[in-house]
Order: structure tokens, then C-alpha cells, then sequence
């Protein structure tokens, strides 16, 4: 019994801490893979890329969850062979607002930037700041992608769905082949 | 049989290849990626999300998709017609579930654990577990399930023996909406799969109203209705989905005996099989066309808010078995109506997920369970009446049981990502719950209602159950993992178990993966086994736990859109409980020491630790899908196992019921536009011992073995052409052998000299529904 007490405490210490859940749906591992196939489908992504494919992966400071998935995706993106078909690095970097991110990007000459959970107030913000730069978007998060990511994942069914928002695809220049769309749940 | 198999193997193969050429020659060589999008995502094998492919476990993944385009409306269906290794029985009661060779009958489904959103549904004084209607999961709110096969107790402790079964319910994100459906499916009202109609014509005269008609009509018919949506709570997203259905069915009246019992001791005059006024005729069977019915009403809700993750349960399961066997109703009037098997189950379970840090993640769970079974049998036959007080010299006597099972629980789980890349985690648990359970057993006068003996069975027992548990995942190396656990379980009745696994995934090449497994798991024995003394029950008393010990490898080659995978096992069996009957000088012995009442002088047993299992096979799938939207999808399995079970006294037989030889093959095609979806499912079967096969004392020329079956569903489903939100789905369904591997009515062994009839199987239906989905 006493136990049993013990687990009542812990768990009501837990079910009183404030929390707030932005679900990753899609293992890391297997996100990272999608992210390396879809690279290549993008028309654009060589020439934005150049002969490296550099990317950011964004994390929100003080946010356990943000921290432990950037770190997962690292990972996960530095065991791939490559990214579209290009040699590659991750970063993960620590976000410092919307606003600094267009020149992240151009500085960083960045081909994809990942956000993390954690981005929920920021993702109008991030899509307002990304219109007309030239990078590939991509989140973890299947709920950012109507509002404003261009690529994200969702499992449906047990199996990964690739979600892409296409008319912020087009403002950032991203060009997926059409036979990869069908693939998809799209976002006009 | 395999001949067929492989054809279709062959076709599915030479259509893939044409679609995908059509695919590459268009210049959009999407299989690499579509591979990756038909990789499964499992959370059961290790309780963290993983691929299929990856996971330390031979697993299958129905999806929702998958349920509607095969017709699929119950657990049991999916896992006959889609899983990998896994096949049930259906003794037109309850189905029972096996894998790999073993299905062990009247088992109340206690060796397969089920999971309903991580949620354990078995009950603590059976085990029970339902797998079809009585599951009481409206289908369309399912979004997929993960069967994992082999043995799982090292992180969800006692029944995960031949495997844990989990289903996953939809977020609100994908049944966003208002949804309602209703179907119904139809047949051959009566069938006269005992062949009454050929029977002699002396035998005839004495059966007057058995003859069926050809009549065709509905025999079952189900509403649902559901909603998903997404709402502002207290400044965070609430996300509700919630489904109520209620199912129906009546019939079909199947047909049975004769089987004649002759005269009765007590009486002198021929056994009573049929409730007076109809006259004692020594005859049992006729047409069964009351006693064969299910009424299931179920509810299931999944609300997530913030980290917290809510699921209720609530579904009640009357059904009645039309026949009298061994361990159903082995008393009852035939034809009874007023007969019944009753389940009711509300459960409740809150989850808490945080993640502490980088390093650390928490997960909370609270839980609590009730369940109750009741079980009503009217008899008419002087036997099973004959030491109780009734009035009338034709008198019913009822007999009523009750049992319960509640209990309440608190989980704590803990992971430590040490590394932050998720290659070397360990997890720790403990999941302590405290349970009642009760049972009792009464009699009375059916024509006054009034008992007629005092309650016998009595239970009435508290207890606590605990089990900590420890898992540690380490990937070295890109391509390989290793996976290491085992889990302490104790209660009031037994002392400590441990159930270990060890299992190792190698990625060998691009595509391919080998894995090898060693695990062990238990049952903790039910307390109706150990504690439920009854007329013709003693009580087990110290029953050990069913132990199973397995080693299996396996090797999974993607190619593309397409996957091939095959697996060996071997897997050792022990402590088995069963029913034992007692000799006379055993009976006397407990009669002496008051263990039982003594008035049933023949009859009385007991469950024991008794046999042992010796289990090996292989399991075989290949599934693909060819398209860009993957219009073409196939799959089949087969499924190869030799199960020996061993008797204290040395003897060896094969297991009962199960299928040595079985597997699954399907296919389907979406057609473009408003065009429906084709598709056709079967699953076949090889021959099977009937349950009586090796205790019922038969002449090797009656040997009860139910025929090889092939069961083959075609199923169209679409959207209903200018009715927005408005979707259809028909099928039909034929079974082709009409006898399954029981054996009903009073004739359970040569005894009587009646040759032994097998249950009746539904061999033809047609299904149709309609589903409207209302989208804000």
C-alpha cells in the first residue's frame, strides 16, 4: 500500500505540472529519411544547395521537448548518406525570433531549416519572415504545416503521411515534382 | 491450395511490375520514397515509437484503410484476414485466438493480451479478453492495430503469451467530423448445415418440426455514430473523438443432431433435451433458431488535452451459443431462448506524457477497470436438476452465475535518452494495481423464479498486483541494435516472475534486416482456475503460472514499395492449466475433505498445472503496393507450425483447433475518381483436430477433424455519386468448408456411441452499409 501511495504523490506532482503538447508523430529516425528522399524531389534544391546541403535545425530555449527532438534529428540527418543526393551538415541553433531568420538562412547559406516543437506562437511569424527566401521549410510538427511550413509529417494509420503546404512552397521556391504532390496530403 | 497461393502471388507480382514500369517510364520513380511511406510505425514492441522494421518483434499493422477496403468489422477478422501468424476459432460463442500452431481452447482469449490504446483489457478471473463484436470498439473509429507476435510480458506482464494485440484509436484530426453509419448483413435465414433433410426416414418420424426453410433475410444490422473534432481548452487544444455503435444479430439458425441420449437413469424415461411442454424424446438438436443471437452496444472516447491523454470504454456483450458443449452451457435446453452469456465492461484510463529534459522522459498512468460476466443456462434434462428441491415431475431448474472483476492501477515510466540520439535509452517502470474479484453461483425454479440452494462459488478476494520493469535499447552502430529487458511481476498468489527478452536487429544491406529474439512470458493463473469451487469444480489452490520460453529469428528484405519477410521459431510451453477430472478415488478423497458436496458422483474436476507444449515454424509474408497513390495493394502470409502437446504421463499429441498450416492473402484496387474501391481478402486454413479430438475416447474412423477452410470476402466501397459526404460498401463473404473444430451437443465422447457432429459454420453473407460524414 504504501507503494501505491508513493505512486499516487509522483504521479499527481506530474499531472499538476503545467505542460503543453505539440506531438511529434513520426519517429526522428524516420523523419530524417523523408527529409533526405524529399530533398531530391525538389526541383530547385540542387541549385539551392550548391554542392553542400546545409541544414538548420531550430530549437526554443528553456522547451525539454524542442531540445530533445533537435538532438534526436542531428542524428538521425547525420547518419544519412546524404540529402537530395548532396553531402550535408545539421546545426541545431538556438532561435533567437522570427525576425533573425531570413538572415540565419542567407548567412548560414542554409537549403532546409527544421523546426522543432515548441513553435506554436511562432509559426505565422516564420512563415511571414520565410516569404521569398529561398529554403526548404520542415517541421516535426504535423500541425504547422497548414499555417505555414512547407513540409511536415503526420502518421495516419501507423504510417507516415507527408504533409506539404504548396502555395508557401511557391513562395519559397520550393518545387516539388508533381508525382510526389500525389504522394501527399496538400495544403493550398 | 498453396498452388492457388502462389498464382495469385505471381499475379499481384506481374501487375506491381507493370505499374511500376508505367511509374519509371513517366519519370517519376517514386518507389524509394513510397517505401518509406509504407514503413509501419509500432509503439507496442518496446512502448516508444519505432519502425516496424526496427522494433524487437515480428509485427503486422492493420490500418483503417485497410479495415474499410476489406470489409472488416471485428478484431478477430482483421487478424484472420490480414495479420501475420495469427488465426481464430469461432465456436459460435465467444472467438478464441491462437498463433503459431497454438490456440488453446476455452481459454477466454488469456493468453493473447489486448491492449486498447496501450490500455490492458484482460480481466484478472478468466483472463478474458473479447476479439470480435464483444470487444465493443466501434470499427470506424479504429485507427490501426499492431499485432505483435511471440512473447511480451517483459513490459506488460501476465497473458502477453502468444503475443499482445494493440488497438489504436483515431485522433480527431483524422475522423474530423460528424459521423454516422449503419449496416447491415443478410443471409440464409436457417441452414441445414447437420443435414437434416438426408436423414432416414425411421429417425425422421420421430423428429417432427426439425425441416428448414430456404428463406433469405437480414441477419444482423449495426448503427454507429461518431464525431472528432478539435476545440480551444483552457487556453490549450482539446482534441475529442468519440464513437457509439450498437450491433444486432439473430441467427442464423443453424441446424443440429440428431443426436440420441437414450433413456434417462433417474427418470426411466428418454432424456429430456427440450423444455417442457415439449415431450422428453431422447433427441437433441432440430433448428436452433432462438438460441443463436448477440446484442452489443459499446462506446469508446479519446480525449487528448495539452499531455494528458483520456480514454473511457464502456460496451455490455449478451450473446447465446446455440448448442450445448463441453465447456458451454454443457446443460442447457436446446433452443433455448432464454439462456445467455453476458459481458459488461467500463474502464477508464489517464495518461500524463512530460518530457523533464533532454535526457528525461515521464510518462503517468491511472487506470481503472470494472467488468462483469453473467451466465444464465435453464435445464431441462432430470441430471442437471435432479439434487435440487423443485416442484413438478418435469421440472427446469436455472442456473445463474455472476462474476466481477474490478481493479484500479497507477503506472510510472521512465526514460533516460543518455546519449540525446535516442541510440542508447533505458527505460524503467512499475505498474501497481489493486483488484477484486467476486463470483457466485445460484440456482432456482425457472417456472417460480424462486432459489432453490444456497450460492455456491463464492469468491470474494482483494488483492495487490505488481510489476517493475526495465528495458535497454543501445545502438552501437548504424546498423545494428540491441535490445535487452525483463519485467518482476508479483501478486498475492504467486511469488516473483521474471520475464526477460533479448533481441538484437541488424541492418545487413540496403532494404534487408535480420533479427533475432529470445523472450519469455507468463500467465498468472485465473482465480476462477485457483480459487472457484462449484458442483462440478474444486478449487486449483496453488497453481503455478504458464511459462513460455522463445527464440526466433527472422530476415526482411524492402525492395521499393514491396517487403518479403520470413521468420523461424521455436518456443517451449510449461505449467499449462488445465482441466483435470478427477478419478473416483480422487473424488472420494475431496468429497472426504469437503472440497465438494458429494452429490455428483461423477464428473467432478479440477484445474492443474498438467501439460507442456512444444511449438516450432515459420512465419512468411509479402506485401507491395504499386501506384502513385498507390492504388494497387496486395499482401499475403502463410504461416507453418508444428504444436506437440506432452501429458504428465508421457503421452504426446498434437494441439487441438489451432491450425498447423494457415495464412492470409489480399488485394486491392482504387479505381480513379468517384470510382470505387475493388478489393478481395481470404484466409485459409488447413485441417484442424476438433477439441475433443484426443480426450473423447473416438474410433480412429470418427476422429473429429474439421475440413481445410478458405474464406473469401469481395468487398466494393466508394463515395456515393453526387451525395456529398455520402459513402457505400457491399461484400459478400463464402466460406467454403460448413464445419469448424468444435464438437457440440451432448455426444463430447464415444461414450454414447454417437458419432460426433462439428459446429456449424455460416458458409455464405452479403453485406451492405452506408456511412455519412458530416464535415464543418
Amino acid at each position: 500500500m504504501r507503494g501505491v501511495a508513493l505512486l499516487a504523490i509522483a504521479a499527481w506532482g506530474v499531472f499538476s505540472r503545467d505542460a503543453r503538447a505539440e506531438e511529434v508523430a513520426v519517429p526522428e529516425g524516420l523523419q530524417a529519411q523523408l527529409v533526405g528522399k524529399m530533398a531530391a524531389y525538389d526541383r530547385a534544391f540542387a541549385a539551392r544547395a550548391g554542392e553542400r546541403a546545409h541544414l538548420l535545425i531550430f530549437e526554443k530555449p528553456g522547451d525539454a521537448d524542442s531540445a530533445r527532438t533537435a538532438a534526436h534529428l542531428e542524428a538521425a540527418l547525420r547518419a544519412l548518406p546524404d540529402v537530395g543526393g548532396l553531402p550535408h551538415d545539421e546545426t541545431i541553433v538556438t532561435w533567437a525570433g522570427a525576425a533573425a531568420l531570413p538572415e540565419a538562412v542567407r548567412a548560414r547559406h542554409a537549403a532546409i531549416v527544421y523546426f522543432t516543437p515548441g513553435f506554436a506562437p511562432d509559426v505565422e511569424a516564420i512563415r511571414t519572415a520565410l516569404d521569398g527566401v529561398d529554403v526548404l521549410s520542415v517541421t516535426a510538427v504535423p500541425d504547422y504545416v497548414p499555417r505555414g511550413v512547407v513540409l511536415g509529417f503526420d502518421l495516419v494509420g501507423g504510417k507516415p503521411k507527408l504533409l506539404v503546404n504548396l502555395s508557401q512552397a511557391r513562395t519559397q521556391h520550393v518545387a516539388f515534382q508533381a508525382e510526389v504532390l500525389k504522394m501527399a496530403k496538400v495544403y493550398e | 491450395m498453396r498452388r492457388d497461393a502462389l498464382r495469385l502471388a505471381l499475379v499481384l507480382a506481374c501487375l506491381a511490375g507493370a505499374t511500376t514500369a508505367r511509374a519509371q517510364s513517366t519519370g517519376g520513380d517514386t518507389s524509394d520514397l513510397q517505401g518509406l511511406l509504407d514503413e509501419t510505425v509500432v509503439t507496442t514492441a518496446t512502448k516508444s515509437a519505432e519502425t516496424g522494421t526496427s522494433a524487437p518483434a515480428t509485427s503486422t499493422t492493420i490500418t483503417a484503410d485497410d479495415l474499410r477496403r476489406y470489409g472488416i468489422h471485428t478484431i478477430a477478422e482483421a487478424i484472420d484476414f490480414i495479420s501475420l501468424g495469427a488465426v481464430t476459432a469461432d465456436p459460435l460463442s465467444t472467438v478464441e485466438i491462437g498463433a503459431r500452431g497454438v490456440l488453446l481452447s476455452a481459454d477466454s482469449g488469456d493468453h493473447f493480451l489486448l491492449l486498447v490504446d496501450g490500455h490492458a483489457v484482460n480481466e484478472p478471473l478468466f483472463g478474458a479478453a473479447r476479439f470480435d463484436r464483444g470487444a465493443g470498439i466501434p470499427i470506424e473509429m479504429v485507427d490501426h492495430i499492431e499485432v505483435i507476435l511471440g512473447p511480451g510480458s517483459v513490459l506488460y506482464g501476465s497473458n502477453a503469451m502468444l503475443g499482445v494485440i494493440n488497438v489504436i484509436t483515431k485522433r480527431a484530426k483524422d475522423w474530423h467530423g460528424t459521423h454516422v453509419a449503419v449496416e447491415g448483413e443478410g443471409g440464409q435465414l436457417q441452414q441445414d448445415t447437420a443435414h437434416l433433410a438426408q436423414l432416414p426416414n425411421d429417425i425422421r418420424s420421430k423428429l417432427d418440426g426439425w425441416q428448414t426453410s430456404d428463406a433469405v433475410g437480414l441477419l444482423s444490422w449495426r448503427v454507429m455514430g461518431g464525431v472528432g473534432y478539435e476545440v480551444p481548452l483552457f487556453g490549450k487544444k482539446a482534441e475529442i473523438t468519440a464513437a457509439v455503435e450498437y450491433f444486432k444479430q439473430d441467427g442464423p439458425a443453424f441446424t443440429f443432431g440428431p443426436q440420441y441420449g437414450g433413456i434417462d437413469v433417474a427418470s426411466g424415461r428418454p432424456v429430456q433435451y427440450d423444455r417442457p411442454p415439449l415431450p422428453a424424446t431422447g433427441y437433441w438438436g432440430g433448428v436452433a433458431d432462438q438460441s443463436y443471437y448477440v446484442r452489443e452496444p459499446g462506446a469508446q472516447v479519446h480525449v487528448v488535452w495539452g499531455d494528458f491523454d483520456l480514454n473511457v470504454h464502456a460496451s455490455t456483450f449478451q450473446r447465446e451459443t446455440p448448442y450445448r458443449g463441453r465447456f458451454t452451457h454443457s446443460d442447457v435446453d436446446f433452443n433455448d431462448p432464454s439462456s445467455y452469456d453476458l459481458d459488461r465492461s467500463l474502464w477508464i484510463d489517464l495518461r500524463h506524457h512530460a518530457a523533464l529534459s533532454a535526457v528525461v522522459e515521464l510518462t503517468s498512468r491511472a487506470y481503472a477497470d470494472t467488468w462483469d460476466y453473467r451466465d444464465t443456462l435453464d435445464a431441462s434434462e432430470i441430471s442437471a436438476c435432479i439434487t435440487l428441491p423443485l416442484q413438478g415431475s418435469n421440472p427446469t431448474c436455472t442456473y445463474k452465475g455472476e462474476f466481477a472483476s474490478r481493479w484500479v492501477g497507477l503506472e510510472e515510466q521512465i526514460s533516460f535518452d543518455w546519449l540525446k540520439d535516442d541510440s542508447l535509452v533505458t527505460l524503467v517502470g512499475v505498474d501497481g494495481r489493486l483488484r477484486f474479484v467476486g463470483s457466485k453461483l445460484d440456482t432456482s425454479d425457472f417456472a417460480t423464479g424462486r432459489p432453490v440452494a444456497s450460492s455456491t462459488g463464492l469468491i470474494h478476494e482483494y488483492d495487490q498486483a505488481l510489476g517493475v520493469y526495465a528495458q535497454q535499447t543501445w545502438q552501437p552502430t548504424r546498423w545494428l541494435g540491441l535490445n535487452g529487458g525483463a519485467r518482476f511481476d508479483e501478486e498475492t498468489r504467486y511469488t516473483g516472475n521474471v520475464s526477460p527478452r533479448v533481441a538484437a536487429t541488424a541492418n545487413a544491406w540496403r532494404g534487408g534486416t535480420f533479427k533475432a529474439i529470445y523472450a519469455e512470458a507468463f500467465r498468472a493463473p485465473s482465480w476462477i482456475e485457483t480459487n472457484f469451487s462449484g458442483p462440478l469444480q474444486i478449487p486449483g489452490g496453488n497453481l503455478e503460472p504458464e511459462r513460455v520460453r522463445s527464440i526466433e529469428g527472422s530476415f526482411e528484405q524492402r525492395f521499393g514499395a514491396q517487403r518479403l519477410l520470413f521468420g523461424a521459431f521455436r518456443s517451449w510451453w510449461s505449467n499449462l492449466v488445465e482441466w483435470h477430472q478427477l478419478t473416483p478415488d480422487e473424488q472420494k478423497a475431496a468429497a472426504a475433505s469437503g472440497q465438494y458436496n458429494g452429490l455428483v458422483d461423477y464428473g467432478v474436476g479440477q484445474f492443474r498445472n498438467l501439460a507442456s507444449v512444444d511449438n516450432f515454424g515459420f512465419d512468411a509474408a509479402y506485401e507491395g503496393s504499386a501506384g502513385l497513390t498507390q492504388q494497387l495493394r496486395w499482401g499475403m502470409t502463410v504461416t507453418g507450425a508444428i504444436a506437440r502437446r506432452n501429458d504428465p504421463d508421457g503421452t504426446t499429441e498434437p494441439l487441438t483447433v489451432g491450425p498447423q498450416v494457415f495464412g492470409n492473402a489480399h488485394a486491392s484496387y482504387d479505381l480513379p475518381g468517384d470510382w470505387p474501391m475493388v478489393a478481395v481478402a481470404l484466409h485459409w486454413m488447413g485441417q484442424r483436430y476438433a477439441d475433443r479430438a484426443f480426450d473423447g475416447a473416438w474410433p480412429s474412423a470418427l476422429l473429429p477433424v474439421a475440413p481445410p477452410q478458405l474464406e473469401l470476402r469481395a468487398t466494393i466501397s466508394g463515395p456515393v455519386p453526387q451525395a456529398k459526404g455520402l459513402s457505400y460498401r457491399v461484400g459478400a463473404n463464402w466460406a467454403l468448408a460448413d464445419q469448424g473444430p468444435y464438437v457440440v451437443g451432448p455426444a463430447q465422447d464415444w461414450s454414447s456411441q454417437v458419432p460426433p457432429q462439428l459446429v456449424p459454420v455460416d458458409t455464405f453473407r452479403v453485406m451492405a452499409g452506408l456511412q455519412y460524414d458530416l464535415l464543418p
